[in-house]
């Protein structure tokens, strides 16, 4: 009895001499698709630029949800293990309100440094970090959905990309009209009950001039905008420009479509680029055929696209909070995102980027992407988010698989997002 | 135990060339392209290049056979680590757990205890929570939580000046260790093992044991000597059961080994994923790599082992 | 007077002698043999279990902390199971009270007479609460509510995948475990396939299946086409996704059942057979009278677990088709899934509290099975 006592003691008094004079240790948080190769060499330059400091990383699973899962066990412990969090842009909202984030305002110098410092990012990932007019995270870099077209098959019948979405069915129409191949898709997009389903929604519906919540707070799916969204996909399925079993498409199988040469358009994400381009380890179809343009509108109305990306956020129960914050500022910092941007292929938050010499040498096509990203919205802010878009995803799923009409999808979408958001 | 006309060793089907004959063949052969068959296509598909898998129409052998897939996985992450580890946690879980549940079988099964089915039915009920939910108080319990009573004691002596006492006895961080895998792997293996080895307890006949007690056995003695030995088909069973159970896990492990040098098979195939892309190829390679020893492994208990302990069996 | 020895009352060795000489009591020696197992679950997993339980007596929406974590007692299960919101009039709610509890009172009045065997009441009540859970959750729109909607989806979807997985792997597995018994040269290989299909990890097993029922370039459809037929929109389609959902389930759990007949097929004593042989009985007779009586452990074994996990079934439907068109395929795991993810962990709670009766209920019952022998 007299043993064990001792040791746990001695072992106390070591612990405390250790701490006395030891360095800060900081945990970076990041997921297993988010290149540790790159991240890696970042932090060893921050360690050697502040001596006292040393960050390491800690790599978690490869999908957002399973990160997520991960990390609401550890917050929810309340453990200190981790310091710095790379999270999705659609956590923010919920992780200010279950207290898993730390409030970032008051690390700042002041009020005006962080606006100027707010400023120089994408207005896009910043509303989505700021909840209740709080900051709750930094932009590491960001990602929006976006019109990806053939640019041959356009030449070759001398369209221009489309500005609104009839004018896509019709080009779609005579693309597939014209070349004859069975395998042709004229649109695609995502149709499975995934997360980016919630955007297969939201992008038309904005850009028919509605949105999900309007300005009181009241749901605005189940109105005359949200009617013409769903007869637009309505028509994109009787038409046949749609494949018949879109509602089983996930992201990547658009992809993978896309890049065999079967698609002449389609919604999808920024990684896709350099799949096309060839720096992916599929073989592709596709490669210098590849246009990105904003995605299309209903007529009279803007073109609007969901903003994606990651975010920096702090553990609000780690022990080092000025370094971890000291840690996220050198994360977003200038020379950082540029060097995500050019070795690591993730699109800037930061619009200075997008005219920097490096980055448009490594990636051109920011340039185009530019005029998309500066229009990209964020999802639903709300902590009662994952209600939301459990709900949106699963009823656009059911329409798209025939189990229900246009009328409603959007009906069981308007008295659920009012049940949940009554709670 | 002699027999008038020369049986084969096993099956009441013998293998008379009749219709019955024919027919146990054509299942076999069924079967084993049931089994097999969407490994073979997983194995066909890791040697293809990644670009093959959306060829309309499909490609079922590869066009250019590849081995680079093998190759990237390697590269890609440790997976020879990964490998290790998840060798190291699941030997170790499935001797312990079946060690315990042969224990807590043949006590369940041959000893006359008052309440023997409401203690295999409270064994069996750990089983019915899902994991999930129980994954943050199991964080919490391996993060080091404390002790409840003792460490309230403790606190208390503490307070009241027995300054060397520590202030609360927690339990120890256990989290990126082998051991924050094997305890929760036991508990977790061991319904179903200890049912299934009460089960075949049962199965021997009692008259065997008193043979044995009578030649001056003891208890334990006979446990070890007569039954085990008969219930080998049920302990290499649960056996099986419990080593696959521990290898193919894959939310404990997500969550207790984080560390990359700890990471088990099932969740290092997952870090080849990207957040949206999925190449199957080289996931193809990696789930092959991981299934193999699984394979390989039971092979092997099935083959020699049952057969060579069941050939020299007591009967009659 | 002589002096004799005295006479010292015979005294039963201690606890500890007795232990060397493996002499102990039935009583003693179980305790000793049972406890490293209770240990070890009870310290593993105690703790969880009770919080999950006291987790599901509170309201705790983790982001909703403003609200607090209230004790609210069996609210949660008064939301699931009905009682809130009722929107279908009393009288036909209570009529189908009635007629439920009509419908379960004569088999359990057989079961206890012992006209019905176990079996049949489990099964017809299962039947029984089958057509409830239809009546109740998969009514068209979700205007009618009794209780959580989405509770009474999920439990029906389960209910599904319960009868026709466990039916199903039964029914493929005993032939699979027969035939992998029979002795032929391909035998190691036979055995190798049966075990292969559960060494799978579940996930990658849902993944790969998904991908094979793939509209586009999926290699059932392709099979199809070339036999001539229009295959389906597999995982697009509620009913084909659920029929696909299903074949993966059975594909996987019947060489699961199949490993375990296997270990009973292997522990049936021969000289059995060869004594039938010789009394003139035919294959089939052999089979019934003496293969299946004895295999009973083995298929109750098998049962027990088989419908343990299809209770708790979540990897695979949300594998291929994350919830299925819609929430057609959101599972009772599924469910505690998308809650967990919600945050909303309170009723997580409650709904596992609710799969652990459901699952506590059938292993009660299968286990008076066993022990009646």
């Amino acid at each position: 009895m007299r043993r064990p006592l001792n040791i746990l003691v001695t072992l106390a008094f070591a612990v405390l001499l250790a701490s006395a004079g030891a360095q800060v240790n900081l945990k970076v948080f990041i997921g297993g698709q988010q290149r540790p190769d790159v991240i890696g060499p970042l932090l060893e330059q921050f360690n050697a630029q502040n001596p006292g400091i040393h960050a390491t990383f800690e790599v978690g699973g490869a999908t957002s949800d399973v990160q997520q899962q991960y990390l609401s066990t550890v917050l929810t412990s309340k453990s200190s293990a981790i310091d710095v969090m790379l999270i999705d842009v659609i956590r923010p909202a919920q992780y200010a309100a279950s207290g898993w984030a730390e409030p970032l305002d008051g690390y700042f110098a002041s009020k005006d440094a962080e606006k100027t410092y707010l400023a120089s990012f994408l207005s896009g990932p910043v509303s989505a970090d700021t909840v209740d007019g709080k900051l709750y995270a930094i932009p590491a870099f960001t990602d929006a959905q976006f019109l990806y077209y053939r640019k041959d098959l356009l030449d070759k019948y001398g369209f221009q990309p489309p500005k609104t979405w009839e004018e896509l069915k019709n080009q779609a129409l005579t693309i597939m009209k014209g070349e004859n191949n069975p395998n042709l898709q004229g649109f695609n997009y995502q149709g499975a009950a995934i997360e980016g389903t919630n955007c297969t929604l939201l992008e038309p519906l904005w850009s028919a001039g509605g949105n999900w919540r309007d300005a009181n707070g009241n749901i605005t799916i189940d109105t005359p905008a949200g009617k013409q969204v769903m007869d637009w996909y309505d028509e994109t399925l009787s038409s046949g420009i749609t494949i018949q079993d879109i509602a089983s498409v996930a992201t990547d199988d658009s992809r993978k479509m896309f890049q065999a040469g079967n698609v002449v358009f389609m919604l999808n994400w920024g990684y896709a680029w350099a799949h096309f381009q060839g720096n992916g380890p599929d073989k592709t179809n596709v490669k210098g055929n590849v246009g990105v343009a904003p995605l299309p509108a209903f007529a009279g109305h803007q073109s609007a696209t969901c903003v994606g990306g990651w975010q920096w956020a702090m553990n609000p129960y780690s022990a080092n909070k000025q370094d971890a914050f000291k840690l996220m500022r050198f994360l977003s910092s200038v020379d950082t995102e540029r060097t995500l941007a050019v070795q690591a292929s993730n699109i800037p938050a930061r619009k200075a980027l997008y005219k920097d010499p490096a980055v448009l040498k490594a990636a051109p096509q920011y340039e185009q992407f530019y005029d998309v990203i500066v229009n990209a919205r964020p999802r639903p802010v709300t902590p009662l988010y994952p209600d939301v878009s459990d709900l949106i995803r699963t009823t656009m799923n059911a329409f798209f698989a025939r189990s229900m009409t246009g009328a409603q999808a959007l009906q069981k979408m308007q008295t659920g997002l009012e049940d949940i958001l009554s709670q | 135990m002699t027999s008038a006309a020369p049986v084969p060793a096993r099956r009441p089907r013998r293998p008379r060339r009749g219709f019955g004959y024919l027919a146990a063949r054509l299942g076999l052969l069924l079967m084993i392209v049931n089994g097999l068959f969407p490994a073979v296509w997983l194995l066909l598909t890791s040697l293809k290049r990644e670009d093959e898998l959306t060829h309309i129409p499909i490609t079922y052998l590869p066009d250019h056979a590849t081995v680079l897939n093998y190759l990237e996985v390697f590269r890609q992450n440790p997976f020879a680590r990964f490998l290790l580890n998840s060798a190291v946690v699941s030997v170790v879980a499935t001797l312990v757990c079946v060690l315990f549940a042969a224990l807590a079988g043949y006590a369940l099964a041959r000893l006359q205890l008052r309440g023997r089915r409401a203690i295999l039915t409270a064994i069996v009920m750990t089983s019915m929570f899902p994991a999930l939910v129980m994954l943050v108080p199991l964080y919490r319990l391996f993060v080091g939580v404390q002790v409840p009573g003792l460490s309230g004691l403790f606190g208390y002596l503490h307070a009241m000046g027995w300054g060397f006492m520590p202030q609360a006895v927690t339990t120890p961080n256990l989290l990126n260790t082998y051991w924050a895998l094997i305890i929760p792997y036991v508990a977790l293996s061991l319904p179903i093992t200890t049912l299934i080895l009460t089960s075949f307890f049962q199965l021997i006949p009692e008259d065997l044991e008193a043979a044995a007690t009578v030649d001056g056995a003891t208890r334990v003695g006979a446990l070890f000597r007569v039954v085990a030995p008969l219930s080998a088909p049920g302990m290499v069973t649960a056996g099986i059961i419990a080593f696959v159970n521990s290898w193919n896990e894959f939310l404990l492990a997500l969550t207790f080994n984080t560390a990359m040098n700890m990471r088990t098979v099932p969740v290092g195939i997952t870090l080849y994923q990207g957040q949206f892309a999925f190449p199957w190829a080289v996931i193809s390679a990696a789930i092959t790599i991981g299934i193999v020893p699984l394979v390989l492994l039971i092979l092997f208990f099935q083959q020699r082992i049952i057969s060579g302990l069941t050939a020299g069996g007591v009967k009659g | 007077m002589a002096r004799s020895a005295p006479h010292l009352p015979y005294r039963r060795p201690g606890f500890w002698r007795r232990l060397r000489r493996g002499n102990l009591s039935d009583a003693q020696l179980g305790v000793l043999l049972l406890l490293p197992a209770l240990l070890t679950l009870a310290a593993v997993m105690l703790y969880p279990m009770v919080s999950v339980v006291w987790q599901s007596l509170h309201f705790n929406r983790l982001n909703q902390p403003f609200r607090g974590t209230p004790f609210i007692g069996v609210q949660n299960f008064r939301h699931m199971l009905g009682g809130e919101g009722l929107i279908w009039s009393p009288s036909k709610l209570l009529w189908l009270r009635l007629l439920g509890m009509a419908s379960l009172a004569p088999l359990l009045w057989a079961a206890r007479r012992r006209r019905l065997g176990p079996v049949w009441a489990a099964f017809l009540a299962a039947a029984v609460l089958v057509v409830f859970a239809g009546l109740l959750g998969l009514h068209p729109a979700e205007g009618g509510r009794w209780g959580d909607a989405r509770f009474w989806n999920s439990f029906s979807i389960t209910l599904l995948i319960i009868v026709v997985s466990v039916a199903g792997s039964f029914l493929v597995g005993l032939p699979l475990a027969l035939l992998a018994n029979v002795p032929s040269r391909l035998r190691w290989l036979g055995r190798v396939s049966l075990l292969l299909p559960w060494a799978m990890p579940r996930v990658f097993a849902g993944l790969t299946f998904a991908w094979l029922f793939q509209g586009q370039y999926g290699v059932v459809n392709d099979v199809l086409a070339r036999l001539g037929i229009h295959g389906p929109l597999w995982l697009a389609r509620v009913a084909p996704a659920i029929a696909a959902v299903n074949i993966t389930i059975v594909w996987k759990t019947s060489s699961f059942v199949g490993l375990i007949l296997l270990a009973g097929l292997q522990s049936i004593d021969e000289s059995l057979y060869e004594a039938a042989v010789v009394d003139g009985a035919s294959a089939w007779q052999r089979f019934w009278r003496i293969t299946l009586p004895l295999l009973r452990p083995s298929i109750a074994v098998a049962l027990i677990f088989r419908t343990l996990t299809a209770i708790q079934t979540f990897d695979i439907p949300f594998a291929m088709t994350r919830g299925g068109p819609g929430r057609s395929l959101e599972t009772l795991g599924a469910y505690i899934y998308n809650s967990t993810l919600a945050l909303n962990i309170g009723y997580a709670g409650a709904l596992s509290v609710v799969l652990f009766v459901l699952s506590l209920t059938i292993t009660v019952f299968y286990l008076r099975w066993i022990y009646t022998e």
